[in-house]
C-alpha cells in the first residue's frame, strides 16, 4: 500500500494515540526527559574536553606546538632552556618559532579579592599566542608597561557589579599588573582568569629557575604539512612537537584516560537513556496492552499485520519526535540562557551533530521499547473481541 | 445433513465442509467444532443458535478466517480460505466480510463517522469520500444527528447502530453478527435486525446471526441449530417476519 493510501490509518492511528491523553504525556516526558539528560550531559561533557585545549585553538597562528620530551599534553609543563627556541627555528620546514610561558598563579585586587589565574606569556615582539578576540583595547597594550589583557568572565569575578574596563590594578606574585585590555578568551580548563602579558614580564610575574621556556609556537614554512615538520623537529632536537590539532586532540584524550570525567558523564547519560527508555517502554506497553482490543478490530477489520506494525511504529514515532522536540529545546534553551558569554558556563555550546547522535539514540531507543509491545500486537488473535461464548 | 433450496435466493455464500476446531493446547485442547456441514446462502439471514459453548463464535471465527479451521475446508463465495496467505485472507475478509459484534468494539476516540470509515480507510479509500460515504450511511441508519459524536456519547442501542454501519459501510457479500440484540432492548433489537436485513440481505450478499435472543428469530430465513460442536438441524424459517 502506498503512503498516499496509509494517510487514512495513520489519521486514524493518531487519534487511537492521542485518544489517551495520559499515557501520550507518559510517553512524551519519558523521551524528553532521556533527550534533554543526554543531549544536556553530552554538551557539557563536549564543552569541557572543549576547554582542556581551548588555549591551542586560541593560538591560531601556530600549527605546531613543540615541548620538553617528557610532556605529553598541555597543563603538563617541564620547562626547557631559551636556546631551544633557537634549535627549532633552525630546523628545516619552520617558518617562525615564538616563546609562549604557560603558569599557574593567582591575582589580587587592591581590596583583597583573591581568584586563580593562568599566567600566558607570549613572545615581547611579535606576541603570537594571545587570542585575536579583544573587547576592550587591542594586542597592541600589551606592549606598555606592566600591561596584561585579562578575559571578560575574569574581570567580572574580580570586580564583581563592575562594566569590564581597562586601568585597573592587580597583584600577581607580588607585582604590579595594569590591566590594558579585555579579552574574550576561550575559558580554560580550570583556572578562573585567564591572564595575558608578554614573555619577559610572564617569566618576572612567576620564576621557575633556570628553565622557563613552556612551549615554543611554531609555524611550518608555507606548503609543507606540520605534521611533518613537527616530526623533523621531534628528529632534530629530540624535543616533543606536535601539529597543533594533533596536539589538541593528546590532551583531550589524555582527560579521557586519565580522568574520572568520561565515567562520571557517562554514568549520568547511561541513567538517562535507562529512565527514559523504561518509562517509555513500560508506558508504551501499558497503551498497546490497553489498546490490543482494537489492533484487534482492525484485524478483524481487514487491515494486515504489516500495517498494523506501521501504524504502531508510526504511534511511536509521533510520541518520540514530540518528546525529542520538546528535550531538544529545552536543551537548547539550557545552553542559551545558562552558557552565556559572561558565566561560569560561557564556551558550552549545542553542537548540531550531538543533537543528530542523540536523535539517532533516541530512535533506537523507541524501537526498541516498541519492539516488545510490538510482538504483543502481532500475536494478537482477532478473536480476542468475540463474546465468551464460543 | 440436507440443506433444502427453496429459500435460498442466490448462490452459495458459504460452505462448510468437515471443519474442524480444536482450542488449547496440550491435556486441555479441546475439540470445538466435530466435522461441520454447513451451507449459507447468498440473499438470506441466516443464524446459528444453541446453548452457551456450543462453539457458534468458533464457528464464525473459523468462517471469517480469524481461526483457522484444524480440518475440512471453508468456502466463502468459492474461494477456499486455507489457500489464502494470511495477509491475503486479512485483505479478502476486509473487502468480503463486515462484522458486527455484541460489544461494538467501536473505538473509543473516534466520532460514529470516523469509527464507520474506518473499514473504508484499511482499504486504502481517501478519507474525504470514506467519511461522506459515512454521513450518508448514518443518516440512512438514523444517526445523521450523532454523527460527530464519540462513541461514550452514545447511548447503547445508538452505538450498536453505528458498529452496523461500519460493518456495512464497505458494502461486504457477507455479514457476520455475534449476539448483535444481547446488549439492546427489544425495540432495539428489533429496529437492528430491519436495518440488517435492509442494508445486508441482497442478491449476492448473505448474513449471518449468532443469537441466544429469541425475540429476533423471526427474521431468520434458515436456523442452523448446533449442540456440542455439531450442526444438528437446519431448519426454513416459513414464518420469516418482513423487512
Amino acid at each position: 500500500m502506498q503512503l498516499r493510501e496509509m494517510t487514512g490509518m495513520l489519521s486514524v492511528a493518531l487519534k487511537m494515540l492521542f485518544g489517551d491523553r495520559a499515557k501520550v504525556l507518559g510517553l512524551v516526558f519519558g523521551v524528553a526527559f532521556a533527550t534533554l539528560l543526554v543531549t544536556q550531559q553530552i554538551g557539557l561533557f563536549v564543552g569541557l574536553m572543549t576547554r582542556s585545549q581551548n588555549i591551542i585553538a586560541d593560538a591560531q597562528e601556530a600549527d605546531i606546538w613543540v615541548m620538553d620530551a617528557s610532556v605529553e599534553y598541555l597543563d603538563l609543563i617541564r620547562p626547557m632552556r631559551d636556546g631551544e627556541l633557537f634549535r627549532v627555528r633552525g630546523v628545516p620546514g619552520v617558518a617562525w618559532a615564538v616563546p609562549l610561558f604557560k603558569g599557574a598563579t593567582s591575582v589580587k585586587t587592591p581590596d583583597g579579592r583573591m581568584k586563580s589565574a593562568l599566567l600566558l606569556g607570549v613572545d615581547d615582539t611579535t606576541l603570537i599566542g594571545v587570542t585575536q578576540r579583544f573587547i576592550i583595547g587591542s594586542i597592541a597594550d600589551l606592549q606598555r608597561p606592566d600591561a596584561i589583557a585579562i578575559d571578560r568572565v575574569g574581570f567580572m569575578q574580580l570586580w564583581p557589579g563592575e562594566r569590564p574596563a581597562v586601568g585597573k590594578t592587580l597583584e600577581l606574585n607580588d607585582r604590579r599588573a595594569v590591566v590594558t585590555a579585555i579579552t574574550d578568551a576561550a575559558p580554560a580548563f580550570s583556572a578562573q582568569v585567564i591572564v595575558y602579558t608578554r614573555y619577559s614580564q610572564a617569566v618576572n610575574y612567576l620564576p621557575t629557575g633556570r628553565n622557563q621556556l613552556s612551549f615554543i609556537l611554531a609555524r611550518a614554512a608555507p606548503g609543507i604539512d606540520p605534521a611533518s615538520v613537527a616530526r623533523t623537529i621531534t628528529d632534530r632536537t629530540g624535543l616533543n612537537a606536535f601539529a597543533a590539532n594533533e596536539f589538541a586532540w593528546r590532551t583531550i584524550r589524555y582527560y579521557l584516560r586519565n580522568t574520572g570525567i568520561p565515567i562520571s558523564f557517562a554514568t549520568t547519560i547511561l541513567l538517562g537513556i535507562i529512565v527514559g527508555g523504561a518509562i517509555v517502554g513500560l508506558t508504551f506497553n501499558m497503551f498497546v496492552s490497553d489498546s490490543l482490543p482494537q489492533y484487534a478490530m482492525l484485524k478483524v477489520i481487514g487491515v494486515t499485520d504489516g500495517r498494523i506494525v506501521a501504524l504502531v511504529l508510526f504511534q511511536a514515532g509521533v510520541v518520540g519526535l514530540i518528546g525529542y522536540a520538546i528535550g531538544t529545546g529545552l536543551a537548547a534553551a539550557f545552553f542559551e540562557f545558562a552558557c552565556t558569554p559572561t558565566s561560569a558556563l560561557r564556551g558550552f555550546i549545542l553542537p548540531w551533530w550531538i543533537a543528530l547522535g542523540v536523535a539517532g539514540a533516541m530512535t533506537l531507543l523507541i524501537v526498541l521499547s516498541t519492539a516488545v509491545s510490538l510482538r504483543r500486537v502481532l500475536v494478537v488473535e482477532p478473536v480476542l473481541i468475540f463474546g465468551a461464548n464460543r | 445433513m440436507s440443506y433444502p433450496r427453496e429459500v435460498g435466493a442466490g448462490p452459495m455464500a458459504i460452505s462448510c465442509r468437515g471443519v474442524v476446531k480444536e482450542l488449547g493446547s496440550g491435556e486441555t485442547r479441546t475439540r470445538v467444532l466435530h466435522g461441520i456441514d454447513l451451507d449459507v446462502f447468498a440473499g438470506e439471514m441466516t443464524f446459528l443458535v444453541g446453548p452457551s459453548g456450543c462453539g457458534k463464535t468458533t464457528l464464525i471465527s473459523t468462517i471469517t478466517g480469524i481461526l483457522a479451521a484444524d480440518g475440512g475446508r471453508v468456502e466463502l463465495f468459492g474461494t477456499n480460505l486455507s489457500e489464502l496467505s494470511r495477509a491475503a485472507l486479512t485483505r479478502f475478509r476486509g473487502t468480503n466480510v463486515g462484522i458486527l459484534l455484541q460489544q461494538f468494539h467501536l473505538f473509543p476516540a473516534l466520532t460514529a463517522t470516523e469509527n464507520v470509515a474506518v473499514p473504508m480507510l484499511a482499504q486504502g479509500q481517501r478519507a474525504t469520500y470514506a467519511d461522506s460515504c459515512a454521513i450518508a450511511l448514518l443518516k440512512g441508519l438514523g444517526l445523521s444527528a450523532h454523527s460527530a459524536k464519540y462513541p461514550s456519547q452514545l447511548s447503547v442501542g445508538e452505538q450498536q447502530r453505528v458498529a452496523l454501519a461500519r460493518a456495512l459501510i464497505h458494502e461486504p457479500r457477507l455479514v457476520i453478527c455475534d449476539e448483535p440484540t444481547a446488549a439492546l432492548d427489544a425495540a432495539s433489537g428489533h429496529t437492528v435486525m430491519q436495518l440488517l436485513r435492509r442494508f445486508a440481505v441482497g442478491p449476492g450478499r448473505a448474513v449471518v446471526v449468532v443469537t441466544h435472543d429469541d425475540r429476533i428469530l423471526p427474521f431468520a430465513d434458515r436456523i442452523a441449530h448446533m449442540s456440542d460442536g455439531r450442526i444438528t438441524r437446519i431448519q426454513i424459517n416459513s414464518s420469516r417476519e418482513a423487512a
